[in-house]
């Protein structure tokens, strides 16, 4: 009886202390909708802070906006307050549009001490040249055909079926890209970038990292330039890419029927060639590692 | 040399007015940011204030004005007729006025998010402005946004994690190196503090984002992150010096 | 507004257009209006402003016009003139006379203002007006009576 009854205690003891562990936000939220019109040639450029931002396609001859800006905090009343602060401007100027959310204090009036956090969704017509800048929050990208221009802090990227050509510079965020057909271009650090079924060619340049390149026969030529970054290469079963591959100071971890000789004591070098005409991947990387999957 | 000019005037004046085409205003309205453009001109707008003695002429007036006073009353023969004026006041006042109905010509915009966000624990509505308009003027969404409540719980380890205090240790390399050591100035040792002071920039600005409440776990697993391999660097200078 | 725009892009694509123009500037430059006239006289010159700009685009100029009209006589006859007849007329008037018709007749600007606006001398404004007018005359012509 007393083991029960110390189970009991235990357990909500636990209970208790889970409860103890957990705050309650209040999260005061409002909602924004806005569409403009849109004519091919012109351009949308997004500008955010703290925010999750979801571009897709439209079908529509406009650019259309929905956002819920939230103030998340204990006290009712400070969210209350502080989501006014949230604004979301869209306007167009000549062939631009910009959509920009961001968190205006008026002078002489306290900045928020809220958690301050965007959703904001956007459907762009295909066609539709996207430049986006974010910091700390994420980005979503998916089914646009023209050109992308991607910059982030703290901003985690998810690409999805991108047929034009693609920038992205990102610093202390990660980007996974998926079906990438144009020309991609990536600049990181300290960022993790991961790319499968690419069918451009790619160049990266990374510092402070890790790569994860999944390479097909749909490939073209993949640049990589990396400083502290550790690059991992799959897809050699394609047999579809000349390999020429070089680290400083790192590791490297390839089949056996790669072409080592041209190693020295200050760089590690391997080779694999399937036929001259083929893309290639070329990977030089110092203090960090270089891995090919078997 | 004109002739009979007032005959070209007179159908001057007769000349037909045109409608911008359906839409046109909802695309400027569109491009503006009418809240953001307005905001400061709005407070800038000069206040008027009446003459000094404005006040003590109506004063007067009042004084000398005695059939204002309110004993007078109102005769009871018209009692039932002032307050059906004044009900029929009241209803026009107070009720939501309905809004013209739009031309044919202009498209209609359903009311601005229609649907609140779902709320949680708490259903309470902190203020609506809603409108029921079904019709919308084409100029500018007028309605305030929706303000909508409701509550998360968050792990406050997630929170506690953004409230560590800074290591000291990472005061004591400043105050060593000016001191002029000489591993200071040694290329692999700037290099290494070149880093650190990335990392430590890196680390206030995150923090700084994510606040006293952060919720997102990518975030601040992240500062964690950024706080491991500064001390990793961190260690390394230590170990230099 | 809308109005004065057509009248003086004569295209209804480019008179929504200058509009559009006009009231970003409107609310760009809100804040520096300095009350000199009224807020509508302001946005009205920004509109006419922007409809002209659209006119300048389609690469029209003032087309140079012969000395001896200033010589003409116009006698625009006894006969009220029909309003739709006028503005059809109005429409087939060159760009550049067009607007100097518009500005002076209808929107009733001095040649002062229509030259900073056009940025041209006020002797070019006049002459364009006198053009204007004896143009107009003439396609007015078969439907009046002297």
């Amino acid at each position: 009886m007393k083991k029960i009854l110390l189970i009991v205690l235990l357990l909500a003891g636990c209970g208790v202390g889970r409860l103890l562990a957990q705050v309650t936000l209040q999260v005061v939220s409002k909602n924004v909708e806005k569409t403009v019109p849109w004519k091919p040639g012109m351009e949308l450029i997004v500008n955010g802070e703290k925010a999750d931002v979801t571009v897709v396609p439209t079908d529509s001859a406009a650019i259309s906006v929905s956002a819920e800006l939230s103030a998340k905090h204990p006290s009712l009343d400070t969210a209350q307050t502080d989501v006014n602060t949230w604004q979301l401007v869209v306007n167009t100027v000549g062939k631009k549009v910009y959509i920009r959310a961001y968190v205006g204090v008026q002078a002489g009036k306290r900045a928020p001490v809220s958690n301050m956090r965007a959703q904001i969704k956007i459907k762009v017509p295909r066609q539709c040249a996207v430049n986006l800048s974010n910091r700390f929050g994420k980005a979503r990208l998916e089914h646009l055909d023209a050109p992308v221009a991607l910059n982030g802090y703290f901003c985690r990227f998810d690409l999805f079926a991108l047929n034009g050509e693609l920038k992205v510079e990102s610093e202390h965020g990660s980007v996974d890209g998926k079906e990438l057909k144009g020309p991609v271009d990536i600049k990181g650090k300290r960022a993790d970038v991961t790319l499968q079924q690419t069918a451009g060619n790619c160049s990266l340049q990374t510092e402070y990292g890790s790569v994860h390149f999944y390479t097909d026969t749909q490939s073209g030529n993949v640049r990589i330039a990396a400083q502290m970054t550790d690059i991992t290469l799959s897809g050699l079963e394609a047999n579809s890419h000349n390999y020429r591959l070089k680290t400083r100071f790192g590791n490297l971890d390839v089949p056996d029927k790669f072409d080592k000789s041209g190693s020295t004591d200050k760089a590690r070098t391997a080779i694999y060639q399937v036929k001259p005409e083929s893309p290639s991947i070329e990977v030089e990387t110092s203090f960090g590692h270089i891995k090919v999957e078997k | 040399m004109e002739q009979n000019r007032e005959n070209l005037q007179q159908a001057i004046r007769q000349l037909p007015e045109y409608q911008p085409p359906a839409g046109l205003w909802d695309t400027i309205a569109g491009e503006l940011d009418f809240d953001q453009t307005l905001e400061k001109p709005l407070q800038e707008l000069p206040v008027y204030t009446p003459p000094a003695d404005l006040w003590d002429s109506l004063a007067a007036r009042i004084e000398q004005a005695p059939e204002l006073a309110p004993e007078k009353g109102i005769r009871p023969a018209y009692k039932w007729l002032v307050g059906l004026v004044l009900m029929a006041l009241g209803v026009w006042v107070f009720l939501p006025v309905a809004p013209p109905v739009a031309p044919a010509s202009i498209p209609t915009t359903p009311a601005q998010s229609a649907e609140p966000i779902a709320l949680n624990n708490q259903p309470q509505q902190i203020r609506t402005t809603q409108t029921n308009n079904t019709q919308k003027k084409a100029v500018k969404p007028t309605s305030k946004p929706r303000l909508a409540h409701r509550t998360e719980v968050v792990d406050d380890a997630l929170i506690m994690a953004c409230r560590s205090a800074e290591d000291p240790n990472y005061d004591l390399v400043e105050t060593l190196c000016k001191e002029a050591l000489p591993v200071c100035e040694e290329p692999q040792f700037k290099q290494l503090k070149a880093e650190f002071d990335d990392l430590t920039q890196a680390h206030t600005a995150l923090k700084n984002a994510l606040g006293q409440y952060a919720d997102d776990p990518d975030l601040v697993s992240q500062l964690i992150d950024i706080e491991q391999a500064r001390d990793q660097v961190l260690q390394q200078l230590m170990a230099m010096m | 507004m809308y109005t004065t725009a057509y009248r003086i892009t004569g295209d209804v694509e480019w008179a929504g257009e200058a509009l559009q123009d006009a009231f970003m500037q409107v609310f760009k430059h809100i804040g520096s209006f300095e009350q000199r006239s009224t807020l509508g006289a302001w946005i009205k010159a920004i509109v006419v402003r922007a409809a002209l700009q659209k006119v300048d685009r389609r690469k029209s100029s003032m087309t140079s016009w012969p000395e001896e009209y200033g010589d003409t006589m116009l006698d625009w006859g006894t006969s009220p003139i029909d309003a739709m007849q006028l503005e059809q007329a109005i429409q087939r008037l060159p760009e550049g006379a067009r607007a100097v018709f518009v500005l002076a007749e209808v929107e009733g600007y001095a040649h002062k203002e229509i030259a900073e606006m056009l940025d041209i001398s006020e002797g070019t404004s006049k002459s364009q007006l006198f053009a204007a007018k004896k143009r107009l005359r003439e396609l007015l012509s078969p439907q009046m009576m002297y």
